[in-house]
This record gives structure tokens, C-alpha cells and sequence, in this order.
């Protein structure tokens, strides 16, 4: 082994072109040839090395890449949704900004007008409480609400 | 890259790294999966840049990437972790000599270290180039690479290979 450290050697890169090159044995420096039968690091680089070479080769002959149309279309696909999800999205955002203003909006009415508000809920509590259907109606009036907002969001995404 | 220039090198560089995710993988059917995905990440990512060999080295990083992320998933095992053996199913493709000894050695290493034996010796890629596309440190490749070379010659000698 001619060492420069513990794991390579001073002639792997020169044994790595002639390799590469094809040299590798016939036409390969005498002592190269003579280093590698000393230097274990070396040997296995090329043991290894003519292996892979090898496989290789016959792995790419039985490679069956198909047509570069069908994925040329694929790309181009993506590249349109995505182009489409980035013009989205300040959409998005003006609908959240939306709902944010009607709902900021809601809670400014609901403050201005809260007394007569009160004095209306609190008569309509009384007549729906004379009928026992008070926790009926607000459930039905929470579902509904809720519902609503569920398919708008549904609807939207579709 | 327009579509006849991407025709042609589509058609240089499909063979090459399809072998590269059949052997690093040891499983045909997620080559071909993971090549086409590599092909069209390349095109919608853009051009890195003029030239073939760029090109080549950027659709290799791809691919070792969707590699790397398959291995990764929650429903395998963590890459360091995975058996030796794990995911080396027979290459029905291979042919000759290379089933007898090269198959049965590379199924007893783990995955990265068939990746980066296949990128070093197969693509003859420096380990600068072998860092950039897995996201090691180079000082990481050449040690794993030593481990790897030696592991993978033990594996050869015992089947009876040698050099010269």
C-alpha cells in the first residue's frame, strides 16, 4: 500500500482515470498494475469498480425508459396547476380579508346597537321559554350557521 | 430546456439512471416510478444550468433525494436502520455473471451504501459531486465509501472474485 492516510491512497485517483479511460488491464502502466497487486485499498477500487462497470452496462440494456412525451406532458401539467394554485392564492387571501371586515363590521352593529338588542332577545327569551323551545331554536340557529359555513367552504375548495 | 432538447436527453440519460435507482433500490418497479418522477421534477424545477453534464448531475440529485424521502417514509425503516437484506428483491432484468456474485453481495449492504458505491464506480462521480447530490459532507462520502469498498470486496472475495 503506498498510504496517505488510512483510508486512500496516493495512486487511486491515477488508478480511477486509467479505469475510467479503459485502460484497465491490458493497457494499464506496469507499475500500476504491480502497485495494485500490493495495495489493498487499490484492489478493491478495481475488484469493485469492474463489477459495477459491468452491472452497469447490463442494467441499462435492460432499462425500458418509455416515451419522454407522456412525461414532458406530465411536467407540464404540474407546472399549470401550480401556476394556478400561486394566482390562487391572493384570492384566498382577499376572501379571508372579506370575512374579516363583515364579520369586524357584525361586531361594531352588534356594539352600537347592544341595549335595544338586549331588550329584544330578552323578550323573544321570554316567549320562547313561555313555549319551552328556547334551547331548540338556538341549537337550530348553531347548526345552521354552521352548516352553512361548512358547504360555502366545501364549495369553494371544489 | 425545450421539448426536442429534453427528447434527447431524456433518451441519454434514462438508461443510466434507471440503473442507478434499480441497483441502489434492488427493486425494477420503484425505478421506474422514481425515474419518471425525477424526469418531471427536472422539468418543472427549470434548467440548472447549460451543458449535459450539469444537467445529468442535477437529475441524479433528484433522484437520490426521492431516494433518500422513499426510505424515509414512516412506513419503512429509518435508512441507517434497514436490514441489509431489506429491499434487495431480485433484479429479474440482470442477466449473466454479475447474478452470481455481484447481486448477492450488494443485496447484503445497506441502501446508501450501494447508492454511493454505484454513483463512485458506476457514474465514476467525484465526492464532491456524490456530496452535493445525497447531502453528505465530503469527508462523510470518502468514509462511508472506504466502509462500503471494503465491505462490498470482503463480500466479492467470498464468492471467489479477485482482481487480476
Amino acid at each position: 500500500m503506498n498510504p496517505m492516510n488510512w483510508h486512500a491512497c496516493s495512486r487511486s485517483e491515477e488508478l480511477r482515470q486509467t479505469f475510467a479511460q479503459g485502460h484497465w488491464p491490458d493497457a494499464c502502466p506496469a507499475d500500476l498494475r504491480a502497485h495494485v497487486e500490493q495495495c489493498a485499498l487499490c484492489a478493491n477500487e478495481i475488484l469493485i469498480a469492474t463489477h459495477l462497470q459491468r452491472a452497469r452496462g447490463e442494467a441499462m440494456s435492460s432499462a425500458q425508459p418509455g416515451a419522454s412525451n407522456l412525461l414532458w406532458l406530465r411536467a407540464q401539467a404540474r407546472r399549470r396547476n401550480a401556476a394556478l394554485e400561486r394566482i390562487g392564492r391572493p384570492l384566498v387571501a382577499a376572501q379571508a380579508f372579506a370575512f374579516a371586515v363583515i364579520l369586524a363590521a357584525m361586531a361594531g352593529l352588534v356594539v352600537a346597537h347592544w341595549h335595544s338588542l338586549t331588550d329584544r332577545a330578552l323578550s323573544l327569551t321570554t316567549a320562547l321559554a313561555g313555549w319551552g323551545l328556547a334551547p331548540i331554536a338556538l341549537g337550530i340557529a348553531i347548526v345552521t350557521t354552521l352548516g352553512c359555513l361548512a358547504a360555502y367552504l366545501t364549495l369553494e375548495r371544489q | 430546456m425545450d421539448r426536442d432538447r429534453f427528447a434527447a436527453f431524456y433518451e441519454r440519460s434514462a438508461r443510466p439512471l434507471w440503473a442507478y435507482l434499480a441497483r441502489a433500490s434492488g427493486d425494477p418497479a420503484l425505478a421506474d416510478d422514481l425515474m419518471q418522477e425525477s424526469f418531471v421534477r427536472f422539468l418543472t424545477a427549470g434548467s440548472p444550468g447549460d451543458g449535459e453534464v450539469v444537467s445529468r448531475k442535477y437529475l441524479f440529485r433528484i433522484a437520490s433525494n426521492l431516494l433518500r424521502d422513499y426510505w424515509r417514509k414512516p412506513r419503512n425503516l429509518p435508512l441507517d436502520d434497514l436490514p441489509e437484506n431489506c429491499s434487495a428483491a431480485p433484479d429479474t432484468s440482470a442477466q449473466t455473471d454479475s447474478r452470481l456474485t455481484l447481486d448477492p453481495a450488494l443485496a447484503r449492504l445497506r441502501p446508501r451504501d450501494r447508492q454511493l458505491l454505484w454513483l463512485a464506480h458506476a457514474e465514476n462521480y467525484s465526492h464532491r459531486e456524490i456530496a452535493e447530490m445525497t447531502g453528505l459532507a465530503v469527508a462523510s462520502v470518502r468514509l462511508l465509501l472506504f466502509r462500503a469498498r471494503r465491505r462490498m470486496a470482503h463480500l466479492l472475495r467470498e464468492k471467489g472474485e479477485s482482481v487480476l
